[in-house]
């Protein structure tokens, strides 16, 4: 009868399970929590890639639908004067053309851009908005007549809601900003409603109509023309025909890409960071199998009288299996549901930092909103029940094996799991580790590199680890008891820890996991900040700093108007002046930064920091364009060499570049090739920079200078070498903002993991204990021995987790990282992070060693021997 | 018989032009000559001002309003019957005497209408637009060529011949060629189209009521070689409608006897017609007979009512008046090929679609095209 089948189950949960969930709620809550945090970070890094990636769609898209195509310039934009051209080509044929020019806003109001919830700046879109006036309403649904009111207003600004909110501004509020390092003052005419047409508006977005626009910045020149072919069912046929057109009539000229090739690119460019953040999200939940393999472990101990009662009542070693695995699956789903919670409220800490990081490293996204969808929901529950059942396999298996008589003979401890006794696979795991290092990585496309073979190793040597430290609790118990002479609790706690349970082994396996790579992380988070620290000190040699207020390194970022560096150069205090500036351009399939400093400069007031020192020009070829100084990062996402030529293609024509050395350079990760500014001006035609040192003449007093700069150009942002240092660092910091996050939570889960297996294993060890008081030790006594064992395991798992810490920081260092960044980083360790960790956790073994051994007595009734 | 015939229209004609002589006259005495300018600087249409061409077929941006109207019927060699409007409105914000060459120019804006009817596909295809003048949307003024986007009506230089281009998103495509049949008509006894009380209530209206048609359209993946009629308006102004009008009802009709009709119903707010309303016969050498309200009646008989916005419209008008030349009743009924030829577009939905006209025995003696106007809330601008 299926219906007493169902009940008989459900009976069974209740007095089987449930009973004990209530019985030890404190401890079946922390696991849920523990559990809940590993699904929810892994979910929220999940939510944050995808909101990164979604931030590459171009801020036109929420106001207009998203362009079928793009039309971009490779000089610096499309002047005004060819967009009647570019209508031409496409003659007949239906398509729709936005001019759009997108360019930064900082406000220079300190209290507003304090409010900004990011340390971006506002995105300001020129649009045609009588082209767009049906798609664009304002939230107050303003009447026609204000519209055009507003167009004649050179200084209107359309905010969205969000902005509006965040900077609390309103309709009429007057805005100070720097565009291009110049000041000037906006009106706020309007809001943007939060959604248009059900599409959210990016968080920081300002819109003005073009021509304004266009005035503002004394520009004849849009940045792209996205093309929009109207619905229909002739729309692919119609693409195709527009695509092939605007080719054919501007090939070399313009560049015609699609929308998504472009989020592709932003996508592939950040593939490498995402996945190292994906991984890492998986440690929390690593920990989190392994307590919920402890906990089940636990249970079957604890419930061996009643797992023997039902075996004798018929109840088969099948059903007893399938109990546990549904025991487990409990767990799981509890897992996927606090998961999603938890990484619904961790999104919105990890979205932000991923954004910040994609936007100081890589590219200027708009700021998405963490969304979840039915995907992750599924994800969740499936990784909590999938993993809590491959965690559950051995105590599961273990309760159905083992014989009624076995289980009710008294004093009989649950033996270890036999694999963690095969000394043999732990190293061959740690063998094959290593010489899995010796792979190159994977190349899924141009330009991308994925270390998967650096992975492999860090599972297998987390895995081969795991297993090769329950072999150090044998020793470190051998090593107590033979130290112990006269001292009982010591012999006692040796002879424990020399045999040890399986709950022993994966308490041990939790904390060793979690220590292990969270420590790797410390020291890959320490040597870069060494190494970044080193690299900036010798880069930074200038006196003075200029760049667009609300510069954050971005190329996308807010440049600077030539004219006004000019100004700064003809003072008298100023000896030189060095620009930057770079352009986005491709090689061999691979988007690099092509960027500009004053050659002439080098070795006199500025410095590069040369991996290979540069070639003597006698070696260059006979023919080339210019010579170049590529970051490693270039030559390895290029597959190019010292020596080598490249080919890359600028509104002049295709130019080529030779590389006559190759530098250091940390502050962008997609490739960087310097050259001589004249030639990049010349080859692109553009008079804007993102960044400029300033040298000043002997003597002249640097403070002084700022002061009247900053005066004279309240648009710039003009720093002296240690606040220019200060920014630099701080801009790291929040680069690696999500990685420390990862670390704090990895942290987090190993001292949460370490808590929960020590209460859970010596509370396991009631029989003994019971047997300790019975043979008259006192509750001190007893209280030293739960101590000395708790903190054996503490100390095994310490030591061999910051081993594995140590090994794994260097793949980190050495292989990962490179291969992912083209980064070489000095390693440095943090040995006083190390030492904090290591006396923070021994004194957290033993305080909670200690105190469950005296609460446990407490309670102690002589009957449960 | 004939000659009695012949004389009753002569005496008809003498009739017409004396009753449009003192009604010239009398207005001329009653009312004030209009202002040069409107309030905002606008040029306004002039009585008895010489239009020059073809520059006048080309854009005036002194004046505040301006369209290029076509409509037209349309049929395939296979047998399938279409319909089409393309309309070409330029609105001044600023007066200005010449196209401007700036890329963005706030002074003028084009608002552009595009339909066709499917009629055996029993489908309607619109599309409106919107610009300011500049790279995307201008009208040249020293010749007809005006664009709005891939949309174009270009003539050559004595507008023997138009070209015209347009789709309607990615559905349709059409490309034609349009040749008047007809001499160009000005409308108006003294050179200007009253529409209102105000003496500033006036437009240069200038029209070719028979365009022989020829060229391609392609709906969905089916291309179709068309040929055809249409008709073309070009009316200049600059404040020609009364603020009491709540709307009006147009119909262009071309007969196949090789007559054509023009008539429209200003609507004032108490619904009935403005004595400013008109019909107007032409004849097949392209000379014009005007009718007042009193010698014609406009039936609405039946409404349909829009799914899409609620409105209703009188979709089957029925025509009465009396022939210039037989002077004998005639009835036009107005037989919409297909209902909703609604042109949903916000602020500014109306009803224009094509349509067969049938005489009072339900023969069909022409195709027309009518234009209702109002019927869906407040017009913009209006």
């Amino acid at each position: 009868m299926p219906g007493r089948h169902s009940i008989s189950v459900l009976t069974f949960w209740r007095k089987f399970t449930l009973r004990h969930f209530r019985e030890d709620w404190f401890q079946t809550l922390l696991l849920m929590l523990i559990l809940g945090l590993g699904v929810g970070t892994f979910l929220s890094i999940r939510m944050a890639n995808r909101a990164a990636v979604e931030g590459f769609r171009l801020f036109t898209d929420s106001l207009k639908g998203a362009s079928d195509l793009i039309i971009e310039s490779q000089g610096d934009g499309i002047p005004v004067s060819r967009l009647a051209e570019i209508r031409d080509s496409l003659e007949g044929t239906p398509a729709n053309l936005y001019p759009v020019i997108e360019v930064a806003l900082y406000p220079l109001d300190n209290d507003i851009s304090a409010r900004l919830n990011n340390p971006s700046t506002i995105r300001l879109l020129g649009l045609d908005l009588v082209q767009l006036q049906s798609l664009i309403t304002t939230s107050d649904g303003d009447e026609i007549s204000d519209f055009w009111d507003m167009l004649d207003n050179p200084r209107h600004l359309l905010i969205s809601e969000s902005l509006a909110t965040s900077l609390g501004l309103s309709k009429g509020s007057q805005l100070d900003v720097s565009i291009t390092g110049k000041k000037r003052t906006f009106e706020v005419t309007g809001i943007l409603p939060e959604f248009q047409d059900r599409t959210p508006l990016p968080e920081n977005l300002a819109v003005m109509d073009l021509p304004a626009l266009l005035n503002a910045l004394g520009r004849g020149s849009v940045d792209r023309v996205e093309v929009l072919v109207p619905e229909g069912s002739r729309k692919s046929e119609l693409l195709a025909k527009i695509n092939d057109t605007l080719i054919k009539a501007f090939d070399g000229d313009l560049l015609i890409g699609s929308p998504t090739d472009k989020r592709m690119e932003g996508a592939s460019m950040t593939t490498a960071f995402r996945l190292n953040l994906t991984v890492l999200s998986l440690i929390a939940l690593l920990v989190g199998l392994f307590l919920i393999a402890q906990t089940l472990d636990a249970t079957v101990s604890r419930r061996r009288k009643e797992i023997a009662t039902l075996r004798s009542l018929g109840i088969g070693p099948r059903e007893i299996y399938r109990l546990w695995l549904s025991e487990a699956v409990l767990y799981g789903l509890a897992a996927g549901a606090l998961g999603i919670l938890v990484g619904y409220g961790l999104s919105a800490f990890t979205v932000e930092a991923v954004t910040t990081t994609v936007r100081s490293l890589y590219k200027e996204t708009s700021q998405t909103a963490a969304s979840i969808n039915l995907t992750d929901i599924i994800l969740s529950f499936s990784i909590g029940i999938i993993g809590s059942l491959v965690a559950a396999y051995l105590p599961a298996r273990d309760a159905a094996s083992t014989p009624p008589a076995q289980f009710l003979r008294l004093g009989k401890r649950i033996p270890p799991f036999p694999l963690f006794e095969r000394t043999r696979i732990a190293f061959t795991m740690l063998v094959v580790g290593a010489l899995l290092l010796l792979l190159p990585p994977w190349n899924p496309e141009p330009g991308t590199n994925i270390p998967a073979a650096g992975y492999a190793t860090a599972f297998l040597w987390l895995t081969g680890g795991t297993l090769a430290a329950a072999f150090g609790l044998k020793i470190v118990g051998w090593l107590m008891h033979r130290a112990g002479g006269n001292n009982a609790p010591l012999l006692l706690a040796g002879s424990r820890l020399a045999q040890p349970t399986s709950r022993h082994q994966l308490a041990l396996a939790g904390f060793f996991v979690a220590i292990g790579m969270a420590s790797a992380m410390t020291f890959l988070i320490s040597s870069f900040e060494h190494t970044v620290t080193q690299w900036l000190q010798q880069r930074l040699k200038a006196d003075l700093f200029v760049s667009s207020a609300g510069f954050q390194g971005s190329d996308s970022g807010p440049k600077m108007s030539g004219e006004l560096l000019d100004q700064i150069e003809q003072l008298d205090e100023v000896r030189s002046v060095d620009r930057f500036r770079s352009k986005e351009v491709e090689y061999s399939g691979v988007l690099f930064s092509l960027a500009g400093i004053r050659f002439d400069l080098l070795g006199k007031d500025q410095e590069l920091l040369w991996l290979n020192e540069p070639l003597p020009v006698t070696n260059a070829p006979s023919s080339f364009d210019a010579v170049g100084y590529a970051n490693e990062n270039f030559t390895r996402r290029t597959g190019t060499g010292l020596g080598d030529i490249i080919d890359v293609s600028t509104p002049q024509g295709t130019k080529s570049i030779w590389i006559g050395g190759i530098h250091a350079d940390y502050a962008r990760d997609n490739g960087l090739l310097l050259v001589d500014l004249p030639k990049l001006e010349g080859w692109f035609g553009f008079n804007d920079y993102e960044t400029a040192s300033v040298f000043l003449e002997e003597g002249v007093p640097i403070d002084t200078l700022q002061i009247k700069l900053r005066e004279a150009y309240p648009g710039l942002t003009i720093r002296n070498n240690s606040e220019l240092m200060e920014t630099a660092l701080f801009i790291f910091k929040q680069t690696f903002s999500v990685t420390k996050a990862l670390q704090m939570i990895g942290l987090l889960v190993a001292l949460a993991g370490l808590i929960l297996s020590l209460l859970s294993l010596l509370r396991e060890s009631g029989r003994e204990l019971s047997l300790q008081k019975t043979l008259g030790m006192n509750r001190h006594e007893i209280a030293t021995t739960t101590a000395f064992e708790g903190c054996g395991v503490a100390v095994i798992g310490m030591v061999s987790g910051l081993f594995l810490g140590g090994m794994l920081g260097l793949v980190l260092i050495y292989v990962i990282n490179r291969q992912s960044f083209g980064w070489t980083l000095q390693a440095v360790y943090p040995f006083l992070d190390s030492v904090l960790l290591a006396v923070a956790v021994v004194l957290l073994a033993l305080t909670i060693s200690y105190a469950t051994g005296r609460l446990y007595l407490r309670k102690w009734r002589p009957e449960l021997i | 018989m004939e000659t009695g015939a012949n004389m009753s229209i002569l005496r008809k004609q003498i009739l017409h032009f004396l009753a449009g002589a003192v009604l010239l006259s009398l207005t001329a005495f009653a009312e004030p000559a209009p202002h040069e300018f409107t309030y905002d600087g606008f040029r306004v249409p002039q009585p008895g001002t010489v239009l020059e061409f073809p520059r006048t077929h080309a854009s005036h941006p002194g004046y505040k309003i301006e369209w290029w109207y076509l409509t037209g019927h349309l049929y395939a060699s296979t047998g399938e019957r279409f319909g089409y409007q393309a309309t070409f409105f330029r609105n001044g914000l600023k007066p200005q005497q010449e196209y401007s060459e700036q890329p963005f120019n706030n002074g003028q804006l084009y608002l552009t209408h595009m339909a066709v009817t499917d009629v055996s596909g029993k489908s309607f295809y619109f599309e409106q637009r919107f610009s300011r003048e500049g790279w995307d949307a201008y009208a040249r003024t020293d010749r007809l060529e005006v664009r709005h986007g891939n949309w174009s009506l270009t003539a050559d230089p004595d507008v023997t011949s138009l070209e015209m281009h347009t789709s309607i998103n990615s559905e349709v495509q059409m490309q034609l060629n349009l040749k008047p049949e007809k001499k160009l008509l000005r409308f108006g006894e003294d050179g200007t189209s009253r529409k209102g009380p105000a003496p500033e209530a006036r437009s240069f209206y200038l029209t070719f009521s028979r365009m022989l048609t020829e060229g391609s359209l392609t709906i969905g993946d089916q291309q179709y070689q068309v040929t055809g009629s249409s008709w073309m308006d070009h009316e200049i102004a600059s404040n020609q409608l009364d603020p009491n009008y709540t709307g009006w009802d147009w119909i262009a009709i071309q007969l196949k006897d090789g007559w054509e009709l023009k008539a429209y119903l200003l609507r004032e707010k108490d619904g009935s017609p403005s004595p400013y309303s008109a019909l107007i016969w032409i004849d097949p050498e392209g000379n014009t007979s005007y009718y007042g309200t009193d010698s014609f009646e406009w039936d609405k008989p039946s409404y349909w009512k829009s799914v899409a916005t609620d409105a209703s419209y009188p979709i089957s008008p029925s025509i009465r008046t009396t022939h210039p030349v037989t002077n004998q009743p005639v009835e036009f009924n107005f037989d919409p090929v297909l209902d909703d030829q609604e042109l949903n577009l916000p602020g500014s939905t109306y009803w224009e679609g094509a349509g067969r006209i049938l005489d009072a025995s339900g023969n069909e003696t022409g195709s027309a095209y009518l234009e209702l106007v109002g019927y869906a809330g407040r017009i913009r601008g209006l």
